[in-house]
């Protein structure tokens, strides 16, 4: 048998086998490779996420570092262009750095990847330098990125988002790829990873979690409903985010059409409230909000206008915390009788050094508004004692704004708070040892005082009746009442036991060489000058009014003027007809209170003319010393209201001349508001800061002519008791204030005009929608009604300084300071000007203030944050549009979104102003310093019609303009302390030639937003709850005012596009 | 100011003369009448003063009380007067006699001090001289036991203080307008400051009077000493027809 060969079956079986090992070499090649391509993958994608990392990490750290080495920064949106390029730029966040050092300008870090010559990330540079900041090579596709590009197809806001006007969508921001070395290899080390970030400033945008937000505190009830157009103050005093409406965030978004904004604003609101603790955790989730049955979304396009987290710190340019006002006075908001506020003299008097301490650590030169001497608005010419005074004065006159009495602040010339008392004696100007300052609270200030002397005589007697009428001036907002009224519930009453005194009068002669006259009893009071002549009225009780008592006492109803007389015939229409001749003016019944308690005594005088008394009876007035002038004074138990050293200043000779003869003289004068030399520029508002009378008759008038903005005619024995006075300008005015102000109660017809734009607007505390009292100030703002004693220089004149009283006219807060070169960032008096004040004090306490927008940002969005902010807005207004006797009042709404090339007046004026400030060839160099510099926008104080129309913001009587910044300015900052950072990490290989490309290996983005946190270097955190720092301890204010040593940074979120 | 010569006015008081504190001036042509005034600073008890003619019924010449800074020159006849000077008119035995001889044009004060709680009466004599006065003078009398005052202004010496009851004159003064600040160490009050204006462009001589005022303030009073150049008395004006018309706008409501 042939034995069949196996060979073919062999050679099979290798074949398989073979084809098996193949099988399984390859598969475990294939396998090992990728196994090798996965681990390299991973490890490209780990050096990328590590890049990414390293990106988050050195922008936040970079930017703690320089935040606490320069707390004066301020952080800007600025668009950088490389030159020769249109595409390749530069557009975000750039922190301004401002070096104390002298000499040094400013420097400017943008807050975006960008290296050095060496690939190392530059630091700050000159701001001067210009497009040197991106870097010392152009910028390209090679060595940028765009970090918003588009996420999708069709996506048109990006990762970062794209304001509403950018053409290209989505708008491209982009940083500068920073490139990383292996650590191994060969040297040079191979180029192995790099890495590029975008920081921004979350205090651009809107808190969307934060507006109109009910309160937590229970009082939901008293806001309005979601589609709220905001009311006036102090319903909506601008004090947080939560008053911003919705509606306003929607009225500037183009895409949403004006019909739905309403309802879609309750949409947003209430889908925001049924997420849990009623914040929407990513901006996203508005796109669930429906109008009617289609879904917009609302999220996608607030992706660049909206955050959920931001806020600022409560720093000053020092980088200390604020001083809250209302603790450093122990008046931190809350509920209180004021009528039991009465701290121990002690206790004041630290406040009143806290506040003096304060400004002088912040602005130590803050005392070279007063008592200038020089033209030169940069030179300081005043002196050390002279700037001590002012501190004084306006601490004094903070006090007395933000305090809930109605006393005002009497500060010795030691600076010491003078204690409670029966004031016996006015202020006198001619001893000047006597006060530093008089604070300026809610006080009717004397302003016409009229004697009216009825004599008789025969051969051998004569008879005296001395009567006064002393008008008296309410500058303020609300009425002034002596007494307390039950149904009142805000500060009100002056205080306990209120009096006017006539002191120092005048005695009466009867002979040219001064002989005085006799009373007919042995011992009887006659009208010599003596302590017991003086004239104590109470104003409280056994007071009349058209014939009428009045039970509730005196009330000094504002805007009026009130007239207190001893003249127990005013009333009676026959006596009238009888008044002297040259009494023209008239005077108003409506507001003449008669005091009853006046005794036989001290007014009627009656006895023997005088053994030579040939020449009948007349008043002495032939010292030409002030100090036989009439004094006057308003106080009560705790202390002086108002006074006056020589009230009645008379010239000229009343007198009965001859047997049988009888006459009834009427003398009198007002304040000078105004004196003939600059050092004398009183305030045209107030008409009070003088402590002078000019005559009416002849004799000093002709070279002291009355320069009262409420005047009476020189030569002219005019008088207008009861009256107002405002309806007149004053052809003297010889220093006028710039705002050519006309009336405020009343129109030269007697149309009341609403009290609320009174000149003089004292807070006291306020009261809130709720109509519950608090006391306090909720806006800072409100120091634009501090009264400012900052005078002109010249010679001292008629007017001393030391004795003068708290000032005439509200400080320039929220509109250009005259005082300072406000066109100039970097001119010496901007130390010392008005606004200063806002960046170092302060109405809360907290470290942190959320939701909070930052100025600098206004060109970032064309001022569609700002426009959301003020969105319904009415403000309160008085300006005079030209020479017309009857100014524009009342409530206007202010147009917030009307484009920024519209003419008509709006917010879009003061947007455009802002941009123009802030912009590459605006002075500003990009950003304010701190908020209060808003108050030196040109449009504040522009001949045009900036924010309504037929008013020029020149001549606003302030209100409306102090009224948008007092609104605003507690929701603005210069530089919020939450940051967003996003970066892009890449593992690369570096091209091998020229013109070989880069080869990317991974690619990392991450979006992390951070807070910086201010620390103490014992690792606590930074802030003062309380303001109890002892302001007499140079150690304890050191303490104070330090600023934090470091910040931490506290990551909030992190995510992936 | 250096003339020591006494020639216009004589004083005698009971018998005895008391020479004028002040320098005076030459006598000029005489004028109709002779001016008189009294000053009567720091009496015990405050009381009132009275200078009569003596031996005569007629009302007093001068009546003066108790610091009573207003009061003015009398006019007197040329001549020899017998003065009579006593607190109250019933008093049945005056104070003191003197005799006061002054010529037409003399301004004299007769000053009553109270050294001892006894009245002295010194003769001031402010006749001012032929010629106008190119600078103003001005005459620092205290009257403020135990105090020291300082004063300073334009064209006055370093300030030295002024004890009482010293007096300082200082001339060669600028004939307008000068600002004064004075400062008083006063027993019993507070350092006290007091600034006035002393126009010496219409008058050229003037006293400063160092008094405290009825409230017991420091209150300096200027005085004119001898003849001013007064502002006449302002005219009565029953109609009021001085008032200036105002524009229309303007008039009162």
């Amino acid at each position: 048998m042939k034995k069949r060969s196996n060979r073919g079956f062999s050679l099979v079986c290798c074949l398989l086998l073979l084809l098996l090992l193949c099988a399984g070499v390859t598969g475990f090649l294939s396998s090992t490779g990728l196994h090798r391509s996965a681990a390299r993958q991973s490890l490209a994608k780990s050096v990328a996420r590590s890049a990414a990392e390293s990106a988050a990490a050195q922008a936040a750290s970079l930017l703690a570092e320089k935040i606490a080495a320069a707390p004066d920064s301020a952080t800007g949106w600025q668009r950088i262009r490389t030159p020769g390029t249109e595409d390749f730029y530069f557009e975000g966040t750039v922190l301004h750095l401002h070096p104390q050092a002298s000499g040094a300008g400013p420097l400017v870090l943008p807050l975006v990847s960008r290296p050095d010559s060496s690939g190392d990330l530059l630091e700050e540079i000159p701001s001067s330098s210009g497009v040197q900041c991106l870097g010392m090579e152009p910028w390209t596709s090679a060595n940028s990125v765009n970090l918003n590009r588009p996420l999708f197809r069709g996506d048109q806001q990006g990762w970062i988002g794209s304001p509403e006007t950018s053409v290209q969508r989505p708008h491209p921001f982009r940083a500068r790829w920073i490139e990383l070395r292996s650590p191994q290899g060969a040297p040079p080390p191979p180029i192995s990873a790099r890495y590029a970030f975008w920081m921004e400033d979350e205090s651009f945008r809107l808190h969307l979690n934060r507006i109109q937000r009910m309160p937590d505190d229970g009082t939901a009830t008293t806001f309005k409903p979601p589609t709220m157009e905001r009311g006036p103050e102090p319903h909506s005093p601008g004090i947080g985010p939560e008053e911003i409406p919705m509606l306003g965030l929607l009225a500037g978004m183009r895409s949403i059409r004006p019909t739905d904004r309403g309802p879609l604003a309750v949409e947003l609101l209430t889908l925001r409230n049924a997420f849990p603790s009623g914040t929407i955790p990513e901006i996203r989730s508005f796109n669930y909000a429906r109008s009617g049955r289609d879904q917009v979304l609302v999220g996608d396009g607030l992706r660049f206008l909206g955050t959920l987290s931001s806020s600022a710190l409560n720093l000053s340019r020092h980088g200390t915390q604020r001083v809250n006002l209302n603790a450093a006075l122990g008046l931190e908001e809350k509920e209180m009788d004021w009528t039991l506020y009465a701290p121990p003299t002690a206790v004041l008097q630290r406040q009143h050094r806290r506040l003096v301490e304060t400004i002088r650590f912040h602005a130590p030169r803050f005392g070279q508004r007063f008592y200038r001497t020089t033209s030169d608005p940069d030179r300081e010419s005043v002196t050390s004692a002279h700037q001590e005074v002012y501190l004084n004065k306006i601490a004094a006159n903070i006090q007395d704004l933000i305090d809930p009495d109605l006393q005002p602040t009497l500060v010795d010339s030691a600076g010491h708070i003078v204690p409670p008392g029966r004031p016996e004696a006015p202020l006198n100007a001619d001893a000047p040892d006597g006060h530093w300052a008089q604070g300026k609270d809610s006080t009717p200030c004397l302003q016409e005082a009229v004697v009216r002397l009825r004599s008789e005589a025969s051969n051998s007697r004569y008879k005296l009746r001395v009567d006064y009428y002393l008008e008296f001036w309410n500058p303020t907002d609300r009425d002034i009442y002596v007494c307390v009224q039950p149904s009142l519930n805000e500060p009100h009453s002056v205080g306990p036991e209120t009096f006017v005194k006539v002191s120092n009068q005048p005695a009466w002669i009867s002979t040219p060489s001064g002989t005085p006259l006799r009373s007919t009893r042995p011992g009887g009071q006659a009208p010599v000058q003596s302590p017991a002549r003086d004239i104590v009225i109470d104003l409280c009780s056994g007071v009349y009014a058209q014939g009428k008592p009045v039970p509730g006492g005196v009330c000094f109803r504002a805007g009026h003027a009130t007239v207190i007389t001893t003249d127990p015939d005013y009333l009676k229409p026959p006596e009238q007809k009888k008044l002297s001749p040259g009494f023209s003016g008239g005077y108003n019944l409506e507001n003449i209170y008669f005091c009853s308690k006046l005794l036989k005594g001290t007014r009627e005088y009656e006895g023997p003319i005088g053994p030579r008394g040939t020449a009948g009876i007349k008043p002495d007035f032939r010292d030409n010393t002030e100090d036989y002038d009439t004094e006057v004074l308003l106080g009560n138990l705790r202390g002086l209201l108002d006074s006056h050293p020589a009230a009645v200043a008379m010239g000229g000779g009343a007198r009965v001349t001859r047997p049988g003869q009888s006459r009834d003289d009427w003398y009198g004068g007002s304040l000078l508001g105004n004196g003939i030399t600059p050092s004398q520029t009183g305030d045209p508002r107030t008409n009070n800061e003088a402590l002078r009378y000019t005559r009416f008759l002849p004799g000093a008038s002709t070279t002291q002519p009355d320069q009262g903005r409420y005047f009476n005619t020189v030569s002219a024995p005019r008088f207008s008791l009861g009256h107002p006075n405002d309806t007149h300008t004053n052809p003297h005015l010889q220093h006028p204030w710039p705002d050519p102000y006309k009336g405020w109660n009343r129109t030269s017809t007697g149309t009341a005009k609403n009290p609320r734009i009174a000149p003089a607007r004292v807070a006291n505390g306020w009261t809130g929608a709720d109509g519950r009292f608090r006391t306090g100030i909720p806006s800072i703002g409100l120091l634009g009604d501090v009264f400012d004693p900052a005078r002109k220089s010249g010679t001292r004149g008629s007017l001393g300084i030391e004795g003068s009283r708290g000032g005439g006219r509200t400080l320039r807060i929220g509109q250009p300071d005259d005082l300072v070169r406000g066109s100039e960032p970097r001119a010496a008096s901007r130390e010392w000007a008005a606004w200063r004040m806002v960046d170092f004090f302060a109405t809360r306490s907290q470290i942190e203030l959320p939701g909070v927008l930052n100025l600098n940002g206004i060109s970032r969005d064309n001022g569609f944050a700002l426009r959301a902010l003020c969105h319904g807005l009415s403000l309160n207004l008085e300006a005079q549009a030209s020479r017309a006797l009857e100014p524009t009042t009342g409530l206007r709404p202010l147009a917030t979104q009307l484009p920024l090339d519209h003419a008509g007046p709006g917010l879009h004026r003061i947007i455009r102003d802002a941009i123009e400030l802030l912009g590459s060839r605006g002075p500003y160099t990009g950003c304010f310093r701190e908020r209060g510099e808003w108050s030196e926008l040109p449009a504040f104080a522009a001949d045009s019609e900036t924010l309504f129309e037929g008013t020029r913001t020149s001549i606003v009587f302030d209100h409306a303009r102090e009224e948008l910044f007092r609104r605003t300015v507690e929701l603005l900052t210069t530089r919020g302390n939450v940051f967003t950072v996003y970066c892009v990490g890449q593992a690369i290989v570096p091209p091998k030639s020229p013109t070989a490309s880069i080869q990317i290996l991974a690619e990392h983005w991450l979006k992390t937003t951070f807070a910086l946190l201010p620390m103490k270097a014992d690792g606590s955190p930074f802030g003062f709850a309380t303001e109890d720092f002892n302001p007499d301890s140079p150690e304890s204010v050191a303490r104070r005012f330090t600023a934090p040593d470091y910040y931490d940074i506290r990551s909030l979120a992190r995510s992936e596009p | 100011m250096g003339h020591r010569v006494f020639y216009g006015a004589w004083l005698w008081v009971a018998g005895g003369l008391v020479l004028p504190a002040e320098p005076t001036h030459p006598r000029t042509a005489p004028e109709s009448a002779a001016y008189v005034r009294l000053w009567n600073f720091n009496p015990p008890e405050g009381q009132s003063l009275m200078l009569s003619e003596d031996q005569s019924t007629a009302p007093p010449l001068l009546e003066t009380p108790a610091n009573w800074v207003s009061a003015g020159y009398v006019p007197v006849a040329p001549g020899s007067h017998r003065l009579r000077l006593e607190s109250a008119p019933e008093d049945e035995e005056p104070l003191l006699r003197c005799v006061l001889r002054v010529a037409g044009g003399n301004f004299v004060t007769l000053l009553v001090v109270w050294p001892g709680g006894t009245p002295e009466v010194r003769l001031l004599d402010e006749t001012p001289p032929d010629a106008p006065l190119t600078s103003g003078v001005l005459t620092v009398r205290h009257f403020i036991p135990g105090a020291a005052i300082w004063i300073q202004g334009p064209g006055f010496p370093q300030p030295r203080a002024i004890h009482h009851p010293n007096h300082q004159t200082f001339p060669d003064l600028v004939r307008g307008l000068i600002p004064l600040r004075l400062k008083a160490g006063i027993p019993g009050l507070a350092r006290s400051e007091w600034t006035l204006q002393a126009d010496f462009s219409h008058c050229a001589s003037q006293t400063l009077l160092l008094v405290l005022d009825p409230y017991g303030r420091f209150r300096p009073r200027l005085v004119p000493s001898g003849q001013c150049e007064i502002q006449p008395e302002e005219p009565e004006d029953p109609a009021g027809e001085r008032a200036q018309k105002l524009p229309e706008n303007l008039a009162p409501k």
